[in-house]
């Protein structure tokens, strides 16, 4: 199922969720709140990232809250650079479901 | 099996006693000295090597987004499967190989034979392995104390001594031409010629022999070479037949009677220096009686020797004797293949060509097997007896060796221990010692009968470094002790 974002960009669920981010801090999430993080599509809102992981996984979402990441400034000799933005996604899921990344 | 349990247990302290595995061992023989083992580990054993390891690994691993010793399990087990399993596969083997030759008392000669890389373990159930191995050949113990050995024995007369004092003195001597014809003990400078049935099959160039009953080539002995050449003048040339010995390296000529030409260079006599002050000075003597007395106590050591070569050719044969148990074949295999190595590169370096190689190979490898075969009963043998009487090789015995070894090459001995070390020969040296401390401790429980033997004077011969066949191999001793110097 292909969700239409705000820009009007059509995107298919896993191009809406580029990878589950599999962390110290991401692992205890999800154990104690059954929450995952992920890495999504910067265009992607919270309603696409919903639809995409339920679609996904065949799990119920309770609730999604994003982060815009900005990229960190990086130097090469003499040269500045600036690392990609990047959107993170932690999605609440129903009591009952879980998410077996490992 | 041992050296590698020896290891893990030094790396792992804490682990004082290894687990003690529920193996199930089936030990079938598969030939002389050879068994076949079947190895079932069961999964307990193996659960608790896994859970072993993977507790080490969850401390240590590391994987980005976690710190150190904080990765959940189940990403670990994901992450280092591989790893994991062959150090599991890697510690049951181990294990399992020292625990079933200690349990089956199975005592191995050389690395089992398994394709490790190809062994899998299952991810559910026993896990299962076969291999061979050869092992030491068993036998019973043959009679070893109170052998019956038969000792030469001889006074040293007066005579023995000048004899052996006119010898030593006689490399002192210089030569001078003969005027008129060569008498028996004549230096003369001969070179020569061999040939088989008119065909030429090798020469030999000028070289200096002296005129003695008997003249040793390396592959041949010619009787009355004295009355061929008493009489000769320079210039002249002798003619006369020898049969080739029954060991040479050509097979072709072995038995054979050929014909040699010696041709007469040059007629010298020795004359030796008059035994004044001066010359027993240079010497290192102070009088003629201290030079007696070296001389005498040098042919002590040599009967010494003698006597003791003796013995241990007797114990060899008495010890080896009923020994008609067989040997491991592989390990024949393996040391006769080693021999031939040997043999082959040294005939290549002395310049056969592979078709030349080739037609002498069969011979070489019966020579070869036969005299291995032996080797190895006496090595058995005798390493049994070391066994049995719990004999240690000390390192303090190792240095000794070692020391003596380079004070004989001229080296130091840290360079020889260390080349030695490198090159695996220290665990040979180390059987070697052990072999000479069992035959001494034989030699000490041995009854002696004396024998009178006369002294085997070696007066009568002169060798020459030269092969009938036309194959000379290059002299072992130096050119002093071809003369007969036994000083």
């Amino acid at each position: 199922m292909a969700v239409l974002s705000e820009s009007g960009v059509e995107l298919l669920p896993h191009q809406i969720v580029l990878r589950p981010l599999v962390t110290e801090k991401g692992t205890h999430l999800s154990e104690k709140l059954n929450t995952y993080t992920f890495k999504v599509h910067m265009l992607a809102d919270k309603e696409s990232i919903r639809k995409a992981v339920e679609e996904l996984w065949s799990v119920r979402v309770v609730d999604v809250r994003t982060q815009r990441r900005v990229g960190k400034t990086r130097r090469h000799k003499m040269r500045a650079g600036q690392r990609s933005d990047w959107k993170k996604a932690l999605v609440k899921l129903h009591e009952e479901d879980r998410i077996a990344f490992f | 099996m041992t050296s590698a349990t020896d290891d893990a247990q030094t790396e792992t302290p804490e682990a004082e006693k290894p687990r003690e595995l529920n193996l199930g061992v089936k030990v079938t023989d598969s030939g002389p000295c050879r068994k076949h083992i079947a190895i079932t580990v069961p999964r307990a054993d193996i659960d608790w090597f896994y859970e072993q390891e993977l507790d080490g690994l969850i401390d240590s691993a590391v994987v980005p987004g976690f710190r150190a010793g904080h990765v959940p399990q189940k990403l670990v087990e994901r992450r280092f499967k591989k790893e994991l399993g062959d150090q599991v596969r890697q510690k049951i083997l181990v294990q399992s190989l020292d625990q079933v030759a200690r349990d089956q008392k199975i005592d191995p000669i050389n690395e089992p034979e398994i394709d490790v890389e190809n062994l899998v373990i299952p991810e559910e159930g026993d896990f299962e392995y076969e291999f061979s191995v050869e092992v030491r050949p068993q036998f019973d113990l043959p009679n070893y104390k109170g052998l019956s050995i038969k000792r030469p024995v001889r006074d040293i007369s007066d005579a023995d001594v000048a004899r052996a004092q006119d010898r030593f003195l006689l490399q002192y001597g210089t030569l001078t031409e003969r005027e008129g014809a060569a008498q028996a003990g004549d230096w003369i400078q001969i070179s020569g010629e061999f040939k088989r049935e008119g065909r030429p099959i090798g020469s030999f160039p000028r070289t200096g022999v002296r005129i003695l009953p008997k003249l040793r080539f390396q592959d041949a002995e010619l009787d009355g070479f004295d009355k061929l050449m008493v009489g000769v003048t320079k210039g002249e040339t002798r003619e006369t037949q020898v049969v080739v010995s029954s060991e040479a390296t050509n097979l072709e000529l072995r038995g054979e009677k050929v014909d040699v030409t010696f041709h007469v260079h040059d007629v010298m006599v020795r004359k030796v220096p008059e035994l004044d002050t001066r010359f027993l000075t240079r010497l290192g003597f102070e009088s003629e009686e201290e030079l007696k007395d070296a001389v005498k106590s040098a042919l002590e050591r040599q009967l010494k020797h003698e006597q003791r070569q003796s013995a241990r050719r007797q114990v060899v044969e008495q010890i080896t004797e009923s020994a008609t148990w067989e040997l491991p074949e592989g390990a024949v295999r393996r040391q006769v293949e080693n021999a031939m190595r040997r043999d082959i590169l040294e005939m290549q370096q002395a310049g056969y060509t592979m078709q030349e190689i080739r037609s002498r190979e069969n011979a070489l490898r019966q020579q070869a097997i036969s005299s291995t075969r032996q080797a190895l009963k006496e090595h058995f043998v005798l390493d049994k007896i070391a066994t049995a009487e719990e004999i240690q090789v000390t390192d303090s015995d190792l240095e000794h060796e070692i020391r003596v070894m380079a004070e004989q090459m001229g080296e130091n001995p840290r360079r020889v221990r260390a080349r030695m070390r490198r090159s695996g020969m220290i665990e040979n040296l180390e059987a070697e010692v052990r072999e000479r401390k069992a035959i001494d401790l034989i030699f000490d429980a041995a009854t002696y009968t004396d024998v009178p033997t006369p002294a085997k004077h070696d007066d009568d011969t002169e060798a020459v470094s030269v092969s009938v066949c036309g194959d000379t191999a290059a002299p072992v001793a130096a050119e002093s002790t071809e003369e007969g110097d036994e000083e």
